[in-house]
């Protein structure tokens, strides 16, 4: 773990020389951006420098991340899907065999995969713009890698291979990978001529396939040679023909077959010990390779691109009973046919076929796809219980690393402008995740309520209340500051923040008595407890329902509402003089509303409440009250 | 690949000192020795001028965004010995001014908001002072700490309300101690405590073997561990770290070949930026087994054209 760690891989950028001719600082964005501004903290008194006005620039940086571009977006979204089942598929069935549906889920990912190459390959040739197509094909490399890394361990680790012999498995991962000779060898088959063999590609094809272990197809492209009716081709074929293949279910144990297998080999080597093909070398080619000849793998090494072309056919011309952990001392045998040095995908797939899963997957956090594909093959392999990697105290620090890769895959997701939620969902899946969503999740920036709703209905969806209460509270406090009292009350009363509630509800009733209509009262109608949160906002409710109480003309239930508001004593000063002059036309109706006692009530208030008042006000609704005692005093108002 | 999203040019007459991205990283606060603050709104690579602030009568030193469910609220401090708070309320304006420093205020900064509406300063004068809001009157309550730091306090950054303490778990506890880190002339590092209505000296970090220049409190991801970044005139830049925010480890990060004038976390405090007087900007990141590693560097150029915008590898 220590010496793949102590490898630097620091990267410089270098900037243009005139932004920092002063000293140069550093200011945070969100995750991956930042500024670099030029700094000092040494006052300058000279301002005559004209130099300096131009150097002053700002620069914002961002990391390009390649997950971002919208064709990699399907990806994304399908991938988490298949996550999550994963994790449905562990938290369900924690103790029973659960192989085929990792299997299943191992393959899914394959084919997110491969869809996404089909829509690089198609955009690729679709593009017209030079940069923009290379930028689309070196993502095809990427995810090339990628498939073929992915398929290998799936073989390797996840797949259910009967009676662990890997050659068929490692043929098809060979076939499906390095498509080319199979390509070539369809073409010959298709024109059927005889005397093929003018064909620029004829002999490469033909060792292709025997190297492929397409036997049948090696010998049927054998049989379009001019020459087939000679002995030595039909000395071939025969050897071809009779090749000994391992089934599990052929009834014959490994024993057995290794037996007949060694021996049929001793006859090919008798074969070309005679001689017999030495005028046409070629066909001895062939046979060399059958017996495992090394250096006749050297020899055609130069044809293939990678040293892991030749990997299915040494193990089936060598070890074709190989188990999958028997794979190292082939994959060092073609790895030295190699010629110059390896690039990641050659040391992954030695480091997979040597069963180092941790170098594969250090390996594979230094492509850039941004830790897709580390994140998503570390934790099918942990959840298959075929991943463990031990620190230098020899702990077992397999699950961190999955839950580290989860978190940064999922931290950088948030980063963006709508792949936010998907982001979450891997964050929710970790132990320190939710603190990590928290943090993020609060800074999304929101320009519209559409997203401020969605952004709270995420967060209460993995229990972030604090998030979901300080967005509505950010809501309140902008709506404030434009002036939109109602808006702002009802993200206050959502966000359940007393203050958020007090300082819109002030704002309202301010708005009221200069002459504004109330904000928002179907919201306060229908606010219920919620108005218990702040004694105004309580004030402001009630107030509403005095207004709607008095225009549907159920005066004494509003007479009634406007006492206890006003006996309540919970207004602000400002609002005495409104509260008050309501109770102007109750006192003023046609059958009395307001009792004796209300009245003796609203007297006494007004002689407190006396400055809130003009003189002319006040004397008129002293008047109001004394003549409505008058009125109630033989007959007094019966509440119902 | 890191690339330059946009430059932006802030039209100051004099050195800028301090620019601050706000919470949501939309607008862009900076200060200059021109006595001026100016916000800028970010969009998509292109930039505008919203406001143009003038009030302070000196340099200003730096600026600080306060959680935007207080509003939108700057503060800025500067050599005229005053903090300013600004709001925006349609347009901007000052909200509070605090003159009750005696020299040059260097560094302001908001407390996490769970707390309040709470802005430390700290100043040449050797003082901090903490300002609350206080909602009922819409009044300041300021409290002083006099000779926090011998000559002058230079950078003040807040623990987050969720850290490591033994006897509290603060995820539960809202009463967990308020408390902040000072780095001063007098080439310490100081953690200070909320106690009762007081502010105490709780513990001091001695490591530095001249002028502190800059602190920062790592924000918390729910781990168990607080961790405070302190960089200084000699060169070198310090992590401490701490389980109970009580006893701290030092751990040198790297000595550099200049003078460190700023250490700043990332958002989820897992880099560090680091930049001084060697004109370079390096990142920093902590591998698995505690050791930290520069992760990328952004230099001046060497000999390159002065039109090339764009960043090379």
């Amino acid at each position: 773990m220590e010496d793949i760690q102590a490898v630097k891989r620091v990267k410089t950028f270098i900037l243009p020389d005139k932004c920092f001719e002063n000293r140069v600082a550093c200011a945070w964005r969100r995750g991956n951006k930042f500024s670099i501004y030029p700094r000092s903290q040494i006052p300058n008194k000279t301002t005559s420098e004209s130099d300096n006005k131009t150097a002053d620039k700002i620069l914002v940086f961002n990391q390009e991340i390649l997950l971002f571009t919208p064709i990699l977006r399907k990806l994304v979204n399908e991938a988490n899907g298949t996550f999550l089942s994963l994790k449905k598929v562990t938290e369900t069935s924690k103790n029973t065999e659960n192989q085929v549906e990792y299997l299943k889920l191992s393959r899914q990912y394959r084919s997110i995969i491969r869809v996404c190459i089909e829509n690089l390959q198609e955009a690729g040739e679709k593009e017209e713009d030079a940069v923009a197509r290379n930028n689309l094909l070196s993502y095809l490399t990427i995810f090339y890698s990628i498939e073929c890394i992915w398929h290998l361990c799936e073989i390797l680790y996840i797949d259910i291979i009967p009676g662990d012999i890997v050659l068929p498995f490692l043929l098809e991962w060979v076939r499906f990978h390095f498509p080319h000779h199979e390509q070539s060898a369809v073409q010959l088959l298709e024109s059927c001529e005889r005397g093929s063999e003018d064909n620029p590609d004829y002999w490469d094809t033909v060792v292709g396939m025997v190297v492929q272990g397409r036997v049948d197809v090696a010998r049927a492209l054998l049989k379009l040679h001019s020459a087939v009716d000679t002995n030595e081709f039909k000395l071939v074929d025969n050897s071809l023909r009779s090749m000994p293949v391992y089934s599990v279910y052929s009834g014959i144990s490994t024993g057995e077959f290794t037996i007949s297998w060694k021996h049929w080999q001793a006859e090919c080597r008798s074969k070309l010990s005679s001689r017999l093909l030495a005028h046409q070398p070629q066909l001895e080619l062939i046979m060399r390779i059958m017996t495992g000849d090394y250096s006749a793998f050297e020899s055609i090494r130069g044809k293939y691109s990678s040293w892991f072309d030749v990997l299915g056919g040494w193990v089936m011309f060598t070890t074709p009973w190989a188990r999958r952990r028997e794979l190292g001392a082939a994959a060092a045998a073609c790895a030295g046919l190699a010629v110059g040095g390896g690039g990641h995908l050659d040391v992954m797939v030695r480091a997979a076929l040597e069963g180092d899963l941790y170098l594969v997957i250090h390996e594979i956090q230094q492509m850039a796809d941004n830790g897709w594909f580390a994140t998503h093959l570390t934790d099918v392999l942990l959840q298959c219980g075929k991943l463990h990697i031990l620190d230098k105290h020899q702990t077992d620090v397999t699950s961190r690393l999955r839950d580290s890769l989860v978190l940064e895959y999922g931290s950088l997701l948030l980063e963006h402008q709508s792949l936010w939620p998907v982001g979450l969902s891997y964050l929710a899946s970790v132990p320190d995740g939710a603190r990590r969503a928290e943090l993020m999740l609060e800074r999304i920036p929101i320009r519209t309520e559409g997203k401020a709703l969605r952004v709270v209905a995420e967060a209460k969806k993995y229990g972030l209340l604090g998030v979901a209460q300080s967005v509505c509270s950010c809501m309140s406090a902008r709506a404030l500051s434009r002036g939109a009292a109602g808006a702002a009350l009802a993200w206050g009363a959502r966000a359940r923040s007393a203050a958020q509630c007090a300082r819109a509800a002030h704002r309202a009733l301010r708005a009221y008595c200069a002459g504004g209509a109330l904000p928002a009262a179907d919201l306060l109608l229908t606010a219920g407890a919620t108005l218990l949160v702040d004694d105004t906002l309580l004030l402001l409710g009630k107030y509403c329902d005095f207004h709607r109480l008095y225009k549907s003309r159920e005066f004494k239930k509003a007479a009634k509402l406007l006492v206890s508001l006003i006996t309540s004593n919970i207004a602000p000063d400002y609002f005495w003089a409104t509260l008050l002059l309501d109770a102007l036309p109750l006192l003023e109706t046609e059958e009395p509303v307001l009792s004796a006692a209300d009245s003796y009530e609203l007297m006494l208030c007004l002689e407190l409440r006396a400055a809130c008042l003009a003189r002319p006000q006040a004397e008129l609704l002293r008047l109001a009250l004394a003549r409505n005692l008058a009125r109630t005093a033989l007959h007094d108002v019966q509440h119902d | 690949m890191i690339s330059v999203l946009n430059t932006i040019d802030t039209g100051h007459e004099d050195m800028i000192h301090d620019a601050e991205l706000d919470y949501y990283g939309l607008r862009l606060a900076t200060c200059s020795s021109d006595n001026s603050v100016k916000i800028y709104d970010i969009k998509s690579g292109t930039q505008t001028l919203a406001a143009d602030l003038k009030g302070h009568f000196g340099p200003v030193w730096q600026v600080a965004w306060a959680h935007p469910k207080f509003g939108n609220l700057l503060a800025s401090c500067s050599y005229d010995r005053k903090v300013i708070i600004w709001k925006e309320l349609g347009e901007w304006s000052k909200l509070y001014e605090y003159t009750g420093h005696e020299s040059s205020v260097n560094a302001v900064a908001w407390a996490p908001a769970e707390y309040g509406l709470i802005l430390a300063c700290c100043s040449s004068d050797g003082s901090i002072s903490i300002l609350t809001y206080n909602q009922d009157g819409s009044t300041w309550d300021v409290k002083k700490v006099p000779g926090a730091h011998a000559i002058g306090v230079n950078s003040v950054s807040w623990c987050p309300a969720i850290s490591a303490d033994l006897s509290l778990d603060p995820l539960t506890n809202k009463d967990a101690p308020k408390r902040l880190v000072t780095g001063g002339c007098d080439n310490l590092i100081k953690i200070w405590k909320e106690q009762g209505d007081q502010w105490i000296e709780e513990k001091r970090l001695d490591m530095h073997m001249d002028w502190v220049r800059d602190v920062a409190w790592a924000p918390s991801l729910g781990l168990q561990r607080s961790m405070i970044a302190s960089c200084s005139q000699d060169k070198r830049v310090v992590i401490w770290s701490s389980d109970d925010n009580i006893s701290w480890t030092p751990t040198i990060l790297n000595t550099f070949d200049d003078v460190v004038w700023s250490v700043s976390w990332s958002l989820t405090g897992n880099i560090l930026a680091v930049s001084g007087g060697d004109n370079k900007v390096s990142l920093w990141r902590e591998n698995a087994d505690g050791q930290w590693l520069c992760i990328s560097e952004v230099a001046k150029g060497l000999g390159q054209t002065t039109n090339d915008e764009r960043s090379t590898l």
